[in-house]
């Protein structure tokens, strides 16, 4: 292994067994976002240690290099991140609207004109 | 002199740092006999409240600034609480004439429409900048393609509704796309609207407060985006 790897795949994989911990012994309920990072930390912790593995997967569903599949998951990804998050910013932005109306109205005020 | 408009009328006035302007504004709908007028202070930095306050209107403060539009959904809520049967909303900064909200009213008072949409190309634009006038014109075009309504002024902020449009309409868009997103209410709820003339004053002032014609883009993507999210 390469200093990269020997620096890498430690912290991922710590970061893979700390979700996983919070979904088996943690949580009362089945948690999908923590159980989906733990795929991910160790997906990346696999492609990491062996790159040609990504290949295979790559050449599997008809892509020439492990290193496009990589990227077009990275920017599906991104996109689906942005739109989320985007997402989240409007309906926030909406909770905080109807926070400042209901104020405004409930401190509605008027005088008549001197 | 014509006696004086009832009670039922409510005004609304989306007014962000218009001090300068907004008391004379109140001042001129309030001598057209309407007594009802609700100025919405959308987070002003300068003392907009305080000189609507003084001018005779209601006046509602959002703690920070939102935006036009979600200044006009706290306005027009506000005046169907307090039992308004007819509400108009009307700019702040002087552009439109209070001796025309009879006649805009006029439609929606006999029945013939839900909600009448002011028309500056039906009526007059007073000093209009040509660039200004194009942008409104594409506009026009976009709401035809994208929302199906064919009117003539898109972005037109004097409007009259009844009390049945204004509980049916929902502005959700905070900003400036808010104009387009009423003329979307108005097509998906199956509202009746018309149409009329009215004259807008464009002044070096207004025009130098008002939107960048550049803003049309950010308000297309805030239109688009907006009907992605629910």
């Amino acid at each position: 292994m390469i200093l990269f790897q020997w620096i890498v795949i430690p912290v991922l994989v710590v970061l893979c067994l700390l979700d996983l911990r919070r979904v088996l012994f943690r949580s009362p309920r089945f948690q999908l976002d923590r159980t989906l990072r733990a795929l991910v930390w160790a997906a990346a912790a696999v492609a990491i240690y062996d790159p040609n593995l990504t290949s295979v997967a790559a050449n599997a569903i008809g892509i020439q290099r492990g290193a496009d599949l990589v990227l077009y998951a990275f920017v599906l990804v991104a996109v689906g991140v942005g739109f989320y998050l985007y997402a989240r910013s409007v309906r926030l932005e909406r909770a905080l609207t109807d926070m400042v109306r209901h104020v405004a109205i409930a401190e509605a005020k008027r005088r008549e004109p001197t | 002199m014509e006696p004086p408009e009832p009670d039922d009328v409510w005004i609304v006035v989306a007014a962000y740092n218009e001090a300068a302007r907004v008391a004379a504004t109140v001042a001129g709908v309030r001598a057209c006999g309407y007594r009802n007028v609700v100025v919405v202070d959308d987070g002003s930095r300068d003392a907009t409240g305080d000189e609507a306050l003084s001018a005779g209107a209601w006046v509602l403060r959002h703690a920070i600034n939102l935006g036009q539009g979600a200044a006009l959904q706290t306005g027009l809520r506000f005046a169907l609480l307090k039992g308004a049967a007819y509400l108009v909303t009307f700019d702040a900064d002087g552009q439109h004439d209070p001796e025309e909200i009879a006649r805009l009213l006029a439609p929606v008072r006999s029945g013939a429409a839900d909600v009448a949409l002011g028309s500056r190309f039906l009526g007059k634009a007073e000093n209009i900048p040509l660039v200004r006038k194009l942008v409104l014109k594409a506009g026009v075009v976009f709401t035809r393609v994208f929302s199906g309504v064919r009117v003539t002024d898109t972005h037109n902020g004097f409007r009259a509704l009844s009390r049945k449009a204004a509980q049916t309409i929902r502005i959700r868009q905070n900003r400036m796309a808010h104009a387009s997103e009423i003329l979307d209410e108005v097509q998906a709820h199956g509202l009746r609207y018309v149409e009329v003339p009215v004259t807008i004053r464009y002044t070096a002032e207004s025009l130098a407060k008002g939107q960048s014609s550049w803003n049309a883009l950010r308000i297309v993507g805030q239109l688009l985006m907006g009907r992605l999210v629910r």
